[in-house]
């Protein structure tokens, strides 16, 4: 056998143990990831995990008690292509997602956030938005069905009023809205919540029986920038649930919702308005609660006319 | 719910000037000149209720003048077309400069903007609107009703014309004008010397809350609600400014309960009452609002609490506010009496600086502030006095209004300490305690950062700072004003 036989030979060799290499690096290319809920980052599992490349379905599998899938694949054998990770859960809205392949390998391993059906139902339409959820009711009662609209609007008549008399712009007046299917498991979920929906400020809350005959609502009040804290809890006592228009909320309620408006504000780098909003809140209660001085504080910080004051900026 | 831009049938706006008289006198003369006594009767009997001040005596000696005309033209057979004509435009200017002499309302159903303007010729015009009624208390309209007539039946000024509008002034929905700023529009429109105007919130066991607000639109051509005062050239000369802005105060907030509900919405029902004798058990002749329709009406008579209505096509009878609003009702009337009082400071005829026990400390504080301005200029010791009997705390920068008060307060300051040391020496010359400005600019400073984006508030601590000395914050001061232009 001659030299230039043998390494034609060798070469044909080689190509076909690469072409075997790489057909089995496809076969056992995996898509893993990880799945966990959008508001609380904790793991989901049980979620259906189905990769598809052109309609085709490439594999499936399901995500464990951690959120991570992993689901086998033949993988495209293109130099560089995309396979979609299509996750479905109940109750949250699918999800699909590009995942880059080069050469049979994935590149990426993607934490995937599912978000629950009623967050794309609720998001807020405006820029300006307090989203009211559900108010868990009493066992014995569950005739409340309506009682996230009543609060919304007697939440909005009530401080409507307010900031109208501020001249606040019709652009940044807040608006109210409902959303019963806004069911957060615990209130510490509020500002996250807040954050998902666009809005401002997000209030829930729960009903209590105060004694046989009235009931009390307490409020939490969260805003998206985390400046209320976690939520500010507010209790309103003997709120007529019998009443269909009556379900006038505390004050308590009205300033930490007006301090998130007045977030949402600050947010924009527009403390002068702000200010003008945590001032018609203060007027509203005595003494001031921290929250709000703290948001007071870090607008008079922000504002050039601290330095108008006698000893310079605090 | 009805869209602000929806069109109604303008209404007549003509107060009626017609009382029921026998025409037996002028039986047969010729039905044109007929009409022109009768004009003239009505307006003798107008004039007749009013004060009896030089104005009324001069339309009493035309009208007289008219009528001895009149009746030569008759007796004469003359029939002459220009002379008819002339003394016609006599008699119509006549019963113009009585309208405008009287006080006047006029109901209205719809409160769209765009309206020709009601009661052009009134001095003094008012709006009260219907209240909103997010919770539909039903009362929104009672409550707007019984201000209105309160207002109407015992102002002091003369000249006075009330526009209550009834319902149309909810919100269309979300996002759309709100109350206030439908409120804002008509009054634009319009141009009233104020307007009262409120919201209802049902309450938890059948009870409801009664928010009344008032807002007086400044203008230069009334009481602009601005005053200037220049530094003496030894203190720099520069001018210091005080605004009362365009304000939108609360005046009282009243609850009620299931009773009280009912009760007002009773008392609008006797208010609206007409009778045929100034008795509560007098037989009712007629009712106001009876037909829902727009109609003008004049006061034509008083006795006691009781007033005379005339409607603008004939017809009226007794009514009174007093005699019906009782109890927690009567304490509403303390929104129409404060109301009042503020409209007479605005007028230019009122300067007292009470007002009633029940009236919020913004609402109060509006009103000495409007005193304190009429002082200002002639004696600024008198002004001040006035605005430090404000219950508002000149510290407390968040409450609503203070902005005003501080910069008014500093200008009376620094103008009654120059008159005090001024004496009998020139104006020019005084300079002030540098200390005492210095004092005053602390204020004017928190009320800045308080109120960040008030330009004359800076305006006036630049001119402070240029006279303490105080160059570095006079430029910071400058250099905010110029951000915010």
């Amino acid at each position: 056998m001659d030299k230039r036989r043998f390494s034609s030979q060798a070469v044909e060799v080689l190509t076909i143990f690469i072409f075997i290499l790489n057909w089995q690096g496809a076969r056992a290319a995996e898509l893993a990831g990880t799945v966990i809920d959008s508001l609380t980052k904790l793991p989901i599992s049980g979620a259906q995990v189905s990769a598809e490349l052109s309609g085709q379905t490439l594999g499936r599998g399901f995500s464990g008690s951690d959120g991570r899938f992993s689901v086998s694949i033949s993988p495209p054998t293109n130099a560089l292509s995309s396979v979609t990770a299509i996750i479905s859960v109940p109750d949250y809205d699918e999800v699909s997602v590009p995942i880059q392949f080069q050469n049979g390998a994935a590149l990426q391993n993607p934490t995937i956030p599912m978000a629950l059906h009623w967050i794309g139902a609720c998001k807020a339409g405006f820029d300006h938005s307090v989203v009211v959820g559900y108010f868990l009711p009493p066992a014995a009662t569950g005739a409340q069905t309506d009682l996230t609209e009543r609060v919304a609007r007697s939440m909005s008549f009530a401080l409507a009023i307010k900031l109208q008399q501020i001249y606040l712009a019709p652009d940044l007046q807040p608006s109210f809205e409902p959303c019963p299917a806004a069911k957060p498991r615990t209130p510490q979920l509020g500002a996250s919540v807040a954050k998902a929906l666009f809005a401002d400020a997000f209030v829930g809350g729960d009903v209590a029986h105060l004694d046989s005959a009235s009931f009390k609502v307490s409020t939490y009040v969260s805003d998206a920038y985390g400046r209320l804290g976690p939520f500010v809890v507010a209790v309103n006592r003997s709120v007529d649930l019998d009443s269909p228009s009556g379900a006038t909320m505390a004050d308590e309620t009205h300033v930490a919702v007006l301090a998130a408006v007045a977030a949402g504000l600050i947010n924009k780098q527009d403390c002068a308005t702000a200010m003008k909003v945590l001032n018609v809140a203060e007027q509203m209660t005595t003494p001031a609660p921290d929250y709000l001085v703290r948001m007071k504080d870090y607008c008079v910080a922000q504002l050039p006319n601290r330095r108008l004051l006698s000893g310079g900026p605090p | 719910m009805r869209a602000l831009s929806r069109i109604v049938s303008v209404p007549v706006m003509t107060a009626a000037l017609s009382l029921a008289l026998g025409m037996s006198t002028y039986a047969g003369m010729d039905v044109s000149l007929e009409r022109e006594f009768q004009k003239i009767l009505d307006a003798v009997n107008s004039v007749a209720q009013m004060p009896p001040d030089a104005e009324t005596l001069g339309l009493s000696t035309e009208l007289e003048n008219l009528k001895i005309r009149l009746e030569q033209l008759q007796q004469s057979g003359s029939e002459d077309p220009a002379l008819v004509d002339e003394l016609k435009r006599r008699i119509a200017d006549l019963q113009n400069q009585i309208l405008i002499k009287q006080k006047m309302i006029v109901q209205f159903g719809d409160a769209a903007a765009g309206q020709r303007r009601f009661f052009p010729n009134a001095r003094n015009r008012v709006a009260v609107f219907t209240y909103d009624d997010p919770h539909k208390t039903q009362l929104g309209d009672a409550v707007s009703f019984i201000l209105s007539k309160k207002m109407l039946f015992s102002t002091q000024l003369r000249s006075f014309a009330i526009v209550n509008y009834q319902e149309g002034t909810g919100p269309s929905g979300p996002r759309e004008a709100a109350y206030f700023d439908k409120v804002d529009r008509i009054t634009a429109d319009q141009d009233y010397m104020l307007q009262l105007w409120g919201q209802l919130t049902r309450i938890e066991n059948g009870g409801a809350v009664i928010d009344s607000f008032i807002q007086v639109p400044f203008t230069p051509s009334r009481f602009s609600g601005e005053a200037d005062l220049t530094l003496p050239k030894a203190m720099g000369g520069g001018v210091l400014t005080a605004r009362l802005e365009a304000n939108r105060i609360r005046v009282q907030t009243l609850k009620l309960n299931d009773g009280d509900i009912t009760l007002i919405r009773d008392v609008a029902g006797q208010v609206a009452a007409l009778r045929g004798t100034p008795d509560q058990d007098a037989q009712i002749t007629g009712r106001l609002q009876e037909d829902g329709l727009n109609r003008g009406y004049s006061i034509v008579g008083s006795e006691g609490s009781w007033v005379q209505l005339a409607f603008e096509g004939g017809g009226g009878g007794w009514t009174s506010v007093d005699e019906f609003c009782v109890a927690a009702c009567r304490r509403l009337l303390d929104v129409a009496d404060y109301a009042n009082e503020i409209a007479d400071i605005a007028s230019g005829t009122g300067s007292a600086s009470r007002f009633p026990e029940s009236v919020t400390a913004e609402a109060r504080d509006l009103g000495l502030k409007m005193v304190a301005m009429k002082f200002l200029d002639e004696n600024p010791s008198a002004a001040l006095e006035v605005l430090q009997s404000s219950s508002v705390n000149e510290r407390d920068k968040s409450v609503l209004g203070s902005t005003d008060l501080s910069n008014l307060t500093a200008l009376a300051k620094v103008s009654s300490s120059i008159r005090q040391k001024q004496g009998d020496g020139g104006y020019d010359s005084v300079r002030l305690d540098q200390s005492e400005i210095t004092r005053i600019t602390e204020d004017l400073a928190r009320t800045s950062v308080a109120d960040p984006r008030s330009i004359y508030t800076l305006e006036n601590l630049k001119v402070l700072f240029g006279y303490t000395g105080d160059k570095e914050r006079q430029s910071i001061a400058a250099d905010i004003i110029s951000s915010l232009k």
